[in-house]
C-alpha cells in the first residue's frame, strides 16, 4: 500500500512541476505583451494631443520648453549620425577581423585573439561613455579644432568599437559556414588566398554578413549611455558630426533624470519615441534574423 | 625578455614575407603581397580593439588612481569631490543583482527546460522561440520603459530595489534562456535514453541526469548574464534609481543607486574634480565586470575539458 | 510460431504496424517471444529490427510523430494500452544500447540509479542489490575496489557490462539488446556474448544483431526481418540450416546484407 501511495504522490508532484514549467515558459510571451501594452497605451494617449504628421515630419523637438514643438526628426537625425558613424567604424574593422580569424589565422592564434575581441563586448557602456568624453573627444579636438565638447563623432566612433565584436563574430560564423568545396574550387584555378576570400568566400557569406550588419545597426540605434554622456542633449536636425546633438535614447534618459510630472504630455513623449525605437530595432532584428535563416538554409 | 623575443619573431616573419617570393614572377609576388596586406589589416583590426581596451583601462587607472583608496569604498557620495565614495553604489548593486538573479534564473531555466524537454516542436514552441530571440534584441532602454510602466506605476513599487531588480531580471531573461538551451542541447541524447530505459520519468531524468550534466554550462551562462546586468545603466535610470543617494537600502522597497549610475553621475558633472572619481569608478566597474567574465570563461574552459 | 502455449510467452505480438510521420517502418509483424531463452533478431540494415525492438519497451515514444498499430501483449497486457504506466513497463523490460551509455556518475551510482528512482531508500538494500547485479553482470571482481570511480573511466567492454548490471538491478523480466557488441572489440564481444548466454536462465533476452555468427553462437530462436516484415521465425537451427524461405536462405548464406 505504501509503495503505491508513494508512486501516486510522486506522480502528482511531477505533474505540478510540469504545470509550473509550462507557466514559466509563457512568461516570455507576457513580457512581450507587456512591452507592447505599456508603449501603446502611452503612445496612443500622446497622439491624442499631438498629430502623427507633426510628430513624423516636424523639424523641431522642444517638448520641454515653453514653446512646445513635437517634430521627432532631430532625434532621428541624431540617432542616424551616431549609428552611421558607428557602422562606418565597425563594419570594415569587424569584417577584416572576421576574415583574418576565419581565413588566415592559425587555430592557436585564433583561440587567443577571439576571446580578447569578446572582452570588448563585455565592457559596460557607461565606461565607453566615459572613454568617449574624457579621451576620444579631447584627442579629436586636437585634430579637428572646431570640434565642440559634445558632438556626434566621438560617441559614434566609440559605439563602433563596442559593436565591432558583434559584427566580427557573426561575420566569422558566416564565413566559416561557407563550404570548403567552394574554396577549393577557387584554389584549384590558381587563385591566391585573398582572391579566393574576396571573390568567393565573402560573396558566398554575403547574406550572413549583411545579417551581422543589420544586427549591429539594431544595437547601435538602441545604445543609450555612450551618447547620453558624450553627445550632448541638444536636439538638432543636422548631419554635422561636430556639434552637439540628441538621440532618441539620450532624450529618454534626459526626461527620466528630470522632474517631469508623470501623466503629462512631456512624460508621454518618452513612450512615443520609445515606440519608434522599439519598432526600428524590431525591424532590423527581424530582417537580420530572416537573412540568417535564409543563409543557413542555403548551406545546409 | 619575452617582449624582445616576440618582437624579433614578428619582425623576422615580416621580412620573410616580403622577400619570400623574390625569384618568382611578378604576378605571384603581387598576389603574395596583397595577401600579406590583407593578413596584416586583419590583425591590426583586432589589435585596434585590444589597444583601445588597454588605453581605456590605463587612462582610467592613471586618472582615478589617487581616489582608489579604502575610503572611496566606504564613503557615500558627496558634493565635495574628494570626499565622495561609492558605498551606496556598490551596496545597491549587490542588492539589485542578487534579487535580479533570484528572479531571472529559475524563470529562465524553467523556460529553457520547457522548450528543450517538454514541448513537442509544434507551432506554439516555435512562437516562443521567435519571441525570445526578439526579446534578446530589444534595446535595454525599452526594458526601462517597461519597468517604469509595469513595476513602478502598475504594481506601485515606486523607485525601489524591487522594481530595479525586476526590470533587470526581464532584461537578462532571454540571455539566461538561450544559454540554458544551449547547455541542455549539448547533453547527449544517449544519456536521456539510458535513464528512460530504466523506467525513469521525464522529470526524474531531467533532475538526476540532464540538469547535473548541463550545470557547468548553465552556470557559465548565468554568470555572463549577471555580468551584463551589473553594467546596465539606462533601464535603472528609467525606473528612478537616483544618482545621489547618501544611505543604504534597508529593504527591497527602498530607493537605491548602482555603480554604473554613480559613475554616470560623476562623468556628467562639469567640475574637473569629479573626473577622478568617475575614473576610479570606471576602474572598479571594469574590474568587477572583467573578473566576472573571466570566471565564467574559466569555468567553461575547465568543464569543456572534463567532457 | 507454432507454440500454442501463448500464455507462457513473454511477448505476443499481432499485426504490429509502426512508423513515424509519413514513413512506415514495420508492416504486420506477428511474433511470440518465449521466456528464458535468447531470441536473435537479424536482417539487413534498415529492415526495422531496431525499431521493432524499441516498440517493445516503448522507447519509440521518444521519437516525435511515432505511431503504432496492432497489439503488443506482454503478460496479458497490451504494452500500448491506455492505463499502462510506461515507467513501470520499462522496469520490467530493460534495454542495453549499441553504444555503452553509462551515466557520468560513479560505478555504484550507475547501478543504484534505477533502484533509487523506483523508490528504494534503504542504503543497505541498495548496496546489496548493487553487489548482486555487478556479480551477475560478471563485473564485480574487476570493480569491487573502485565502486566510487567515475564509470566513464571504464573500458568499452566494462562499460557495457555496467549497463547490463544497472538493467539487471531493477529486476526485469526481459532484457532487450540493440546490437550490444557492435561498438566493442572482439574480446569484449565474446565476454558479453558469454554473459548473455549465462543470463538466459533468469531472463528472456532479445538480441538485435547484424552479426550472423553471433546469432548462430548464442541464439535459441531467430527472427529474420526484411524491409519491415518478419519473414521467418523459429529455432536457430531451423532458420539457419533448414529454412524454406528463399529470402532467409539468401541472407543467411551471405548473398546480401
Amino acid at each position: 500500500m505504501l509503495a503505491k501511495d508513494a508512486v501516486y504522490a510522486r506522480r502528482v508532484g511531477e505533474y505540478a512541476i510540469e504545470v509550473l514549467i509550462k507557466l514559466a515558459a509563457f512568461s516570455s510571451i507576457v513580457i512581450t505583451i507587456g512591452i507592447i501594452a505599456v508603449l501603446m497605451t502611452e503612445t496612443i494617449r500622446f497622439f491624442q494631443e499631438v498629430s502623427v504628421w507633426e510628430f513624423l515630419t516636424g523639424r523641431e523637438w522642444t517638448p520641454l520648453f515653453s514653446n512646445k514643438k513635437f517634430g521627432v526628426l532631430p532625434l532621428f537625425a541624431g540617432t542616424a549620425i551616431t549609428s552611421g558613424i558607428a557602422m562606418i567604424v565597425a563594419l570594415p574593422l569587424g569584417l577584416m577581423s572576421a576574415i583574418y580569424l576565419s581565413e588566415y589565422a592559425r587555430e592557436r592564434v585564433r583561440s587567443i585573439l577571439k576571446p580578447i575581441l569578446e572582452i570588448l563586448a563585455a565592457v559596460p557602456t557607461v565606461v565607453y561613455g566615459y572613454f568617449a568624453l574624457q579621451l576620444v573627444t579631447p584627442l579629436l579636438q586636437r585634430l579637428i579644432p572646431s570640434l565642440s565638447g559634445f558632438n556626434a563623432l566621438s560617441p559614434g566612433i566609440v559605439m563602433g568599437i563596442m559593436i565591432l565584436p558583434i559584427i566580427s563574430s557573426l561575420s566569422e560564423d558566416a564565413l566559416r559556414a561557407v563550404p570548403h568545396s567552394l574554396r577549393e574550387g577557387s584554389y584549384a584555378l590558381g587563385a591566391s588566398r585573398w582572391q579566393m576570400v574576396f571573390s568567393v568566400a565573402v560573396p558566398a557569406a554575403f547574406s550572413g554578413i549583411t545579417s551581422a550588419f543589420l544586427l549591429g545597426v539594431s544595437r547601435a540605434i538602441g545604445e543609450t549611455m555612450i551618447v547620453a554622456i558624450a553627445a550632448g542633449l541638444q536636439p538638432r536636425l543636422t548631419l554635422n558630426p561636430l556639434v552637439p546633438i540628441e538621440t532618441v535614447t539620450s532624450y529618454i534618459v534626459q526626461v527620466s533624470m528630470g522632474d517631469t510630472p508623470t501623466d503629462s504630455l512631456e512624460y508621454r513623449t518618452i513612450f512615443a519615441v520609445g515606440m519608434t525605437l522599439f519598432l526600428g530595432a524590431f525591424m532590423f532584428n527581424v530582417l537580420g534574423a530572416w537573412l540568417q535563416n535564409r543563409f543557413r538554409e542555403i548551406y545546409e | 625578455m619575452y617582449w624582445v623575443r616576440g618582437f624579433k619573431i614578428v619582425f623576422e616573419k615580416f621580412m620573410n614575407d616580403i622577400y619570400r617570393h623574390q625569384n618568382e614572377p611578378w604576378w605571384v609576388r603581387r598576389a603574395s603581397g596583397i595577401d600579406q596586406v590583407v593578413r596584416y589589416a586583419g590583425v591590426l583590426s583586432i589589435l585596434f580593439g585590444v589597444v583601445v581596451l588597454v588605453v581605456l583601462f590605463g587612462q582610467a587607472l592613471i586618472e582615478g588612481f589617487p581616489r582608489l583608496q579604502l575610503e572611496f569604498f566606504t564613503s557615500f557620495p558627496s558634493r565635495i569631490a574628494s570626499q565622495a565614495g561609492i558605498l551606496s553604489a556598490w551596496v545597491g548593486t549587490i542588492w539589485v543583482i542578487v534579487l535580479c538573479a533570484l528572479m531571472a534564473v529559475p524563470l529562465g531555466v524553467m523556460t529553457a527546460l520547457y522548450l528543450e524537454e517538454y514541448s513537442s516542436r509544434h507551432l506554439l514552441s516555435r512562437i516562443l522561440e521567435i519571441n525570445i530571440a526578439n526579446l534578446a534584441g530589444v534595446p535595454s532602454i525599452i526594458y526601462g520603459l517597461l519597468g517604469l510602466g509595469l513595476f513602478v506605476r502598475l504594481l506601485a513599487l515606486g523607485r525601489s530595489v524591487l522594481a530595479g531588480a525586476g526590470t533587470l531580471a526581464l532584461l537578462i531573461l532571454p540571455i539566461v534562456i538561450l544559454a540554458t538551451r544551449e547547455a541542455l542541447r549539448a547533453v547527449p541524447h544517449s544519456l536521456r535514453e539510458g535513464s528512460y530505459a530504466l523506467g525513469a520519468s521525464r522529470w526524474q531524468t531531467i533532475w538526476h541526469q540532464v540538469l547535473p550534466a548541463a550545470f557547468p554550462s548553465i552556470l557559465t551562462g548565468i554568470i555572463l548574464a549577471v555580468s551584463r546586468a551589473v553594467g546596465e545603466t539606462a533601464p535603472l535610470i528609467m525606473i528612478g534609481a537616483l544618482t545621489y543617494i547618501a544611505f543604504l537600502p534597508q529593504s527591497v522597497r527602498d530607493p537605491f543607486t548602482v555603480l554604473p549610475i554613480q559613475v554616470f553621475n560623476w562623468v556628467s558633472r562639469p567640475q574637473q574634480a569629479f573626473t577622478a572619481n568617475a575614473a576610479a569608478g570606471v576602474v572598479v566597474l571594469l574590474g568587477i565586470t572583467l573578473t566576472i567574465n573571466a570566471v565564467a570563461i574559466w569555468l567553461r574552459h575547465r568543464y569543456q575539458q572534463k567532457i | 510460431m507454432n507454440d500454442t502455449h501463448t500464455m507462457n510467452m513473454v511477448f505476443s505480438i499481432r499485426g504490429l504496424q509502426a512508423g513515424y510521420g509519413q514513413k512506415s517502418v514495420l508492416h504486420d509483424v506477428s511474433i511470440d517471444i518465449p521466456p528464458r531463452s535468447i531470441t536473435a533478431i537479424i536482417g539487413p540494415s534498415g529492415c526495422g529490427k531496431s525499431t521493432f525492438l524499441r516498440c517493445l519497451n516503448r522507447m519509440n515514444d521518444l521519437t516525435p510523430d511515432f505511431y503504432v498499430r496492432g497489439k503488443v501483449m506482454h503478460r496479458d497486457e497490451d504494452v500500448y494500452g491506455q492505463s499502462v504506466d510506461v515507467t513501470h513497463l520499462r522496469r520490467r523490460i530493460g534495454m542495453v544500447f549499441q553504444k555503452p551509455n553509462p551515466f557520468p556518475k560513479s560505478i555504484f551510482d550507475n547501478v543504484a540509479y534505477g533502484l533509487r528512482i523506483h523508490g528504494m531508500r534503504d542504503q543497505k538494500k541498495i548496496t546489496e542489490k548493487v553487489h548482486d547485479s555487478l556479480v551477475k553482470a560478471a563485473l564485480w571482481d574487476e570493480v569491487k575496489d573502485h565502486l566510487a570511480m567515475p564509470a566513464l573511466r571504464l573500458s568499452g567492454g566494462q562499460q557495457q557490462r555496467l549497463c547490463i548490471a544497472r538493467t539487471i538491478a531493477v529486476a526485469p523480466e526481459v532484457i532487450l539488446f540493440d546490437e550490444p557488441c557492435s561498438a566493442l572489440d572482439p574480446v569484449s564481444t565474446r565476454n558479453i556474448e558469454n554473459l548473455i548466454v549465462h543470463l538466459k536462465k533468469d531472463y528472456a533476452l532479445i538480441v538485435v544483431t547484424h552479426n550472423l555468427q553471433q546469432a548462430h553462437r548464442i541464439a535459441d530462436y531467430v527472427g529474420f526481418f526484411h524491409m519491415g516484415r518478419l519473414v521467418e521465425f523459429g529455432a536457430m537451427k531451423q532458420v539457419f540450416e533448414e529454412s524454406t524461405h528463399q529470402l532467409t536462405r539468401d541472407y543467411v548464406q551471405g548473398v546480401f546484407g
